[in-house]
């Protein structure tokens, strides 16, 4: 087994985009089929410096950041893990740019590190593609066949939507956890305010931006600071926030993600002991100029008094802006708390 | 179910104009064809836009509240099922409209993947519950119309560095397509066309030996539609180069709407454009983004000077496709210029690119054949 491990492969594993939905997933997927995943660590300045240089200029903040983890990586293994995930629900769908991430990552590292990109497709709810991923994976590794199955299955366990039933698995567990409330701790019936008397307030936006505290200048950390509790749309589960958006919009949503945050935020409007929506979007995001477009116009229809905020990330941001107009809201909130 | 006095609108793009007025008004539908997008079409659409939407919506939105100014209450527009954000840009629209006020109502077509029932409906709602006959006779006159009219531009694109006074190709053009617009009958459009092929043929021309040829490709909207794209088709053309355009809605058609059978299948039918992608981008990644990395490679291959690339800002499948160009650019040896479009772009920014452009290009190409000639 010394040995063995001694001529493993190392896969290295990017800490971005879905890394923070099906991050651990992809980990043990890789573990069962004999690699030694490498995660990168948190984003750093000095990443996204690198990703900004290598990606377009008009890819978005959290793709730039992919590319910064993904060159570090390239530093130091010869294998990539960015698998191509198209659909991990029927009938949805991922943005076009994490369609092309693995193509655009293979063009930007070096021709010595190969990048596993399988599939990931479950839109038709089989996970006959995944027993494929797994295939590709061993092809690198010599992991016998035997144990393609159940890494497969792994996989789906992992990424499937419809099977994640309790919430923040996967992608909760992976952030440093600071404000974070895990929905075990919130009231029941989410009515009044959190425990502690703070005020609470939703936090929407896709994880990649949420829990990465080196891209969104450690926002959940500075909300907090501020007296506020969060709550995010991991808070929910996937089932909840898929029939809260179909509630929410006429036409259903087919974007995964996209989904999630519409749904999200129709139930924090729904919740009275929700005080204020923040909504994080990064500057040049396809699916977030419609979807936070219509979260706003419709939760304002149903909560007029609502106080919300779309705070728009690019690599321009600054800190003292951002605080700035977090502190405003925050003021805002708990004014109106005691008028 | 539609009320007898509705006035319907759509978007503008391009050679889609004339081509869906004929088909509604050919089916009894009082139509109001949008005014040219001009700065006021612009400045509408973005103030009440998201601000981050790309470019097509914000000039859709600019039509809707032009067209609504002068009359119209039913706005046809597409669907579609992503991952491009086209298909979802009605559900915004309809927002935007119903929080400004604008008694509008949207009929939306949505491809029938999950069957014809909605579409169905939508059409018979926005015709008045035509028969089906009535409705094939008028999609049947829209598309030899739109046949004749992009023939017309391809055979425009192909003459313009020839002429022998500038901007008499652009001329007999416009003056074929108000014929065309006239048109209402088979017979007519045969007769419109084949008059106005001719009137253009008839245009002076010089001869040249090695015009510089550019592909231009990207983006749809932003390919169809001269008024987003500053006429960038006709000012290389007026600059000396002969240009292939890439995307026609005639193509467009054939590709997504033709029965299987019946689909392209030549060197750049979308089949054998995604064959060429596959090394560079080998996965559909939606809109055109996976086309436009194999047409420049089949461009590249028939020997083009260069390929200019249109795309709106923010547009995600072209960010895709940009990022393989700039390998496609160097593997092929071929110039290519992109340019992301929207409210902030200029024209004589564009100009003053492209004409650096062709500049590159024929010196390019004279150095190259001066090479390989010794």
């Amino acid at each position: 087994m010394v040995a063995m491990s001694s001529t493993a492969v190392a896969v290295g594993v990017p800490r971005a985009l879905l890394y923070y939905e099906f991050g651990p997933a992809w980990e043990e997927f890789l573990t069962i089929l004999g690699a030694v995943p490498v995660t990168s660590g948190a984003t750093t300045r000095a990443k996204i410096e690198r990703g900004i240089c290598a990606a377009l200029d008009e890819a978005c903040l959290p793709v730039k950041v992919a590319y910064g983890h993904c060159l570090d990586l390239a530093d130091e293994v010869e294998h990539l893990f960015v698998p191509r995930v198209v659909s991990v629900e029927p009938k949805a769908y991922s943005c076009p740019k994490l369609l092309g991430l693995p193509n655009m990552i293979r063009l930007a590292v070096p021709h010595r590190v190969k990048v596993l990109s399988p599939l990931i497709d479950l839109s038709t709810g089989s996970g006959g593609s995944l027993l494929e991923a797994a295939r590709q994976v061993a092809a690198i590794t010599g992991a016998p066949s035997a144990s393609w199955r159940r890494a497969a299955r792994c996989l789906t366990h992992g990424t499937c939507l419809a099977r994640r039933t309790v919430p923040g698995q996967g992608g909760a567990g992976v952030g440093r956890d600071g404000t974070k409330v895990p929905r075990s701790k919130v009231p029941a019936g989410g009515t009044g305010a959190a425990g502690d008397g703070r005020a609470r307030v939703g936090l929407i936006g896709h994880s990649y931006n949420l829990m990465d505290d080196g891209l969104n200048l450690s926002l959940r950390d500075k909300l907090g600071r501020l007296g506020l509790s969060l709550v995010t749309p991991e808070d929910y589960a996937p089932g909840e926030t898929a029939a809260a958006a179909g509630r929410l919009l006429s036409k259903p949503l087919f974007w995964t993600l996209g989904r999630r945050l519409a749904g999200a935020a129709a139930l924090m409007s729904d919740d009275p002991g929700i005080e204020g929506l923040v909504a994080l979007a990064s500057f040049g995001c396809g699916p977030d100029s419609m979807v936070l477009e219509l979260v706003e116009r419709l939760t304002r229809r149903l909560r007029p008094d609502l106080p919300f905020m779309l705070l728009t990330l690019d690599e321009h941001t600054g800190e003292a802006g951002l605080l700035t107009r977090l502190e405003a809201f925050a003021d805002l909130v708990v004014r109106r708390r005691s008028g | 179910m539609m009320t007898r006095n509705a006035v319907v609108t759509f978007p503008r793009m391009g050679t889609a104009v004339p081509v869906f007025r004929t088909i509604l008004e050919d089916l009894g539908v009082q139509v109001l064809v949008p005014p040219e997008v001009g700065p006021a079409t612009v400045s509408l659409g973005v103030r009440h836009s998201p601000e981050c939407a790309c470019y097509p919506l914000k000039i859709n939105l600019g039509n809707y509240l032009e067209a609504a100014k002068r009359g119209a209450n039913t706005v046809l527009m597409i669907g579609g099922i992503g991952p491009c954000r086209l298909g979802y840009y009605a559900e915004v629209q309809r927002e935007v409209l119903r929080d400004l006020g604008v008694d509008m109502r949207m009929v939306v077509l949505e491809p029938p993947v999950r069957g014809w029932r909605q579409l169905a409906q939508a059409i018979g709602d926005v015709t008045g519950g035509r028969p089906w006959k009535a409705i094939w006779r008028a999609v049947r006159l829209g598309w030899l119309k739109l046949n004749y009219l992009d023939n017309l531009e391809a055979l425009g694109h192909h003459m313009r560095p020839r002429e022998a006074r500038r901007g008499s190709v652009s001329k007999a053009i416009a003056q074929a397509q108000r014929w065309m617009d006239e048109a209402k009958t088979f017979s007519a459009i045969h007769e419109a066309g084949h008059a106005g092929l001719e009137l253009l043929a008839s245009v002076p021309c010089h001869e040249i030996a090695d015009p510089v040829r550019v592909g231009v490709i990207g983006e749809i909207f932003m390919v169809l539609e001269p008024a987003v794209n500053m006429g960038c088709q006709e000012a290389l053309g007026h600059l000396g180069a002969e240009v292939e355009q890439g995307v026609w809605l005639s193509g467009w058609v054939r590709e997504n709407i033709f029965p299987g059978p019946w689909r392209p299948r030549g060197p750049d039918s979308h089949a054998n454009l995604a064959r060429l992608a596959a090394p560079y981008v080998d996965y559909s990644v939606g809109g055109e983004g996976q086309l436009n990395v194999g047409h420049t490679i089949e461009l590249a291959r028939r020997g083009f000077d260069g390929v200019v690339h249109l795309a709106p800002f923010t547009c995600m499948p072209e960010i895709v496709a940009r990022t393989a160009l700039d390998v496609v650019s160097r593997d092929f040896g071929i110039p290519v210029l992109t340019f992301f479009l929207d409210e902030h772009a200029g024209e004589a920014g564009m100009q003053t690119r492209l004409e650096a452009f062709v500049d590159l290009l024929r010196r390019r190409g004279h150095g190259e054949r001066a090479g390989t000639g010794s």
